[in-house]
């Protein structure tokens, strides 16, 4: 750029040298070669005078309009100092800039505390009160309805959700039987409330599977939809659904088998054909449970799955038929621990049993009791098993005593504790006070069979032909016959301690 | 790890929003200088609004307290009444069998406000230097200070690297428990 600066703005230098040359020598032509460089010196004049003034009119232009520099520099690019000026000019535009506001562009910049400050005063003010955007004060707004009404569900809920952390705290301390009752009431403020809580039905089935309330259970599987059943928080449901199902149909199939024999004497029961039907009950296929049976099909139930019939729960009613038919502890017992041997976790089926055949056999039954306690602190079953233990070991006065004080502490079995310390003064011979404990276990909850024909037998015992009699009508109204141990005592054919120390040890 | 945050951070959407919206609250109440409003955008200020350095101590501990404590209120709310629907009583499906949407929302959106709770590293910088600095504070203000200036210092750092939302999750999961401790004591007295 210097160098055509050079060229064209000392351009009449190089042209004064060539057309000297042909001229070079004499006077003449001396005072024509000054005469020449003289006009050329005058052109020289003219021309910068010209392009002075051009620079002067491109300037004035410039501060007229800001695009027209850039162009009329452009044109004049070929001028020695346009284009230095130009770069001048654009070098001042941005500090002119850097004075002014940051956020407006318009006023200068500082305020009148921060002199600093890249914003001028007026955005200064309007920055510390920065606009909320509509939308955002909108989303805003809704969310602030949002966390209400979550208020508002969460005061619903909060019933729900006490009575289900109440029947948790019970389960978790293994206080099955209060935890169910929770888990009940847990339910019904669900259903007031019309709130789904799939969890709690969960938590409430896996309680009454541990108690042995299988109908109950499949009853509460209901409330879960079938296909949420495979996903993976619902896989031990799912196992304890199919499993409550494979213990009711094998009770169901095992029942058919026996419900003839419930009112027949012992010695008319044909055991060994029974025993082999139950048998055969082991490798049997359950019968298919569709709806064929004009129930009402819900595509949403789920239909449990298992294959074949529990072999656990076989058993336990071939202890039951060995129970009816007066066959030997021993071999009741055989059963008993075939259970515990093939479902040892499901205490509910053999642990009882196990207990009361332990302590007629006089084996210890504390590993049991503690196993018991163990899967339920509430149950009272223990207490009445050490009361049979110590009866049966002839220990009758502990055994009172014992029953009475599991009777002072609210035990549930109290009806059998009264039949218990019935024994024990029926065995000591005060016939008297024997009649009046068991007829107090009568009065206290709905009787068993067996409580009735032992009261029937204090009853014969202690003279009360009376009652007796009620007693007898009670049982033959209710398709019972009186238990062959008290006829035969009645009739003589038996004393009361080979009834209560030989065979079963009780009345059966 | 910028990817992270910002995963995070659009993940729980409502939460961002309403820990910007609490900022700017904040700053306009203190009456900072915002320089870009915008709650939204796609780095390391989604969440927060870009205001000026606060030189006074009360208004860099509330910038970075008061949208701590709205953000954590509302999750608490929000997070207590999902956890319990869902987590706990497992109300997954109305009793009309449709899905419960509205459970689901109220555990997001409240997870969402309890991940976004913690202030910028550089608030709680600030808030460092103008407390604990030597000769900024007198002793019973450190002390006073400290176990709320621990948690916003320490959370901020979780939450630049997206921890929160683990954090926040597990403590909706333990909610539920730590309500059952005290609530039926409590419901009980206000039956009664």
């Amino acid at each position: 750029m210097d160098d055509q600066k050079e060229k064209r703005g000392g351009a009449p230098e190089p042209n004064a040298a060539q057309k000297a040359e042909p001229n070079a020598a004499g006077k003449p032509e001396e005072s024509r070669e000054q005469s020449l460089h003289d006009e050329l010196e005058d052109l020289a004049r003219v021309f910068q005078e010209e392009l002075d003034r051009a620079k002067a009119e491109a300037a004035a232009d410039a501060e007229r309009e800001e695009d027209a520099p850039g162009i009329l520099i452009q044109g004049l690019d070929d001028l020695p100092d346009a284009a230095a000026q130009a770069k001048e000019a654009a070098e001042e535009q941005p500090e002119k800039e850097k004075a002014l506001c940051e956020c407006c562009g318009e006023r200068p910049r500082g305020t009148q505390k921060d002199p600093d400050s890249p914003y001028c005063s007026v955005c200064d003010e309007g920055l510390r009160h920065y606009p909320f955007d509509f939308l955002n004060v909108l989303l805003a707004l809704v969310l602030l309805v949002f966390v209400f009404y979550g208020g508002y569900q969460f005061a619903r809920h909060t019933e729900v959700f006490v009575k289900a952390v109440e029947a948790d705290t019970l389960a978790s301390d293994k206080e099955l039987y209060s935890a169910w009752n929770a888990y009940i009431e847990a339910q019904d403020a669900m259903s007031a409330d019309r709130i789904h809580g799939e969890l709690v039905y969960k938590r409430a089935i896996r309680v009454m599977y541990r108690l042995g309330y299988m109908a109950n259970a499949a009853e509460a599987g209901e409330n879960i939809n079938a296909w949420e059943l495979n996903l993976p928080h619902f896989r031990s449901t799912k196992t304890q659904l199919d499993r409550a199902a494979q213990f009711l149909a094998t009770g169901d199939a095992a029942m058919e088998i026996l419900s003839p024999y419930s009112s027949t004497l012992a010695q008319d029961i044909p055991y060994d054909d029974v025993l082999a039907e139950l048998e055969a009950l082991k490798t049997a296929s359950p019968e298919e449970t569709t709806a064929e049976d004009g129930s009402t099909s819900d595509s949403d139930a789920y239909t449990p799955q298992y294959t074949g019939y529990n072999t656990a729960m076989v058993a336990f009613y071939q202890y039951y038929l060995a129970l009816i038919s007066n066959q030997s502890l021993e071999t009741q017992l055989g059963f008993v621990e075939e259970i515990q041997s093939l479902e040892p976790e499901e205490t509910w089926i053999y642990a009882t049993l196990l207990g009361e055949l332990y302590a007629k056999t006089g084996r210890d039954i504390e590993p049991i009791c503690a196993k018991m306690l163990e899967v339920n602190a509430e149950d009272d079953t223990p207490a009445l098993l050490r009361v049979i233990a110590l009866r049966t070991a002839g220990d009758y006065d502990e055994a009172v005593a014992q029953s009475e004080a599991a009777i002072a502490d609210g035990n549930a079995n109290a009806s059998e504790l009264y039949r218990q310390i019935g024994l024990c003064f029926l065995l000591q011979g005060d016939y008297e006070k024997a009649y009046e404990e068991i007829n107090e276990g009568f009065q206290t909850t709905n009787p068993s069979i067996q409580l009735i024909n032992t009261l029937a037998l204090a009853a014969s015992a202690a003279g009360e032909e009376e009652a007796y009699a009620d007693l007898e009508d009670l049982l033959t109204s209710n398709g019972y016959a009186v238990s062959g141990d008290v006829l035969a005592y009645r009739a003589g054919t038996c004393t009361l301690e080979s009834i209560f120390t030989e065979g079963d040890l009780d009345v059966t | 790890m910028k990817i992270v945050y910002l995963i995070v951070r659009y993940l729980t959407l409502p939460g961002t929003f309403l820990q910007a919206f609490f900022e700017h609250l904040t700053c306009r109440v203190y009456e900072v200088l915002i320089e870009e409003g915008r709650y939204l955008r796609p780095n390391e200020m989604c969440g927060h609004v870009e205001h000026e350095l606060v030189r006074k101590r009360s208004t860099s501990f509330g910038i970075c307290f008061f949208p701590f404590l709205f953000n954590l209120l509302i999750g608490l709310m929000l997070t207590a009444v999902g956890a319990v629907n869902v987590l706990y009583l497992g109300e997954f499906f109305t009793s009309g069998g449709s899905v419960h949407i509205l459970n689901f929302l109220f555990l997001w959106v409240g997870v969402s406000a309890l991940t976004n709770l913690f202030p910028q590293t550089e608030d709680a910088l600030t808030l460092k230097e103008l407390i604990y600095a030597k000769g900024k504070s007198n002793l019973f203000v450190k002390i006073i200070a400290a176990p709320i200036f621990a948690v916003l210092y320490a959370g901020s750092y979780l939450q630049k690297w997206g921890v929160t939302l683990l954090t926040s999750a597990a403590f909706a999961y333990a909610l539920p428990y730590i309500l059952g401790t005290f609530l039926p004591q409590l419901y009980e007295l206000v039956q009664m």
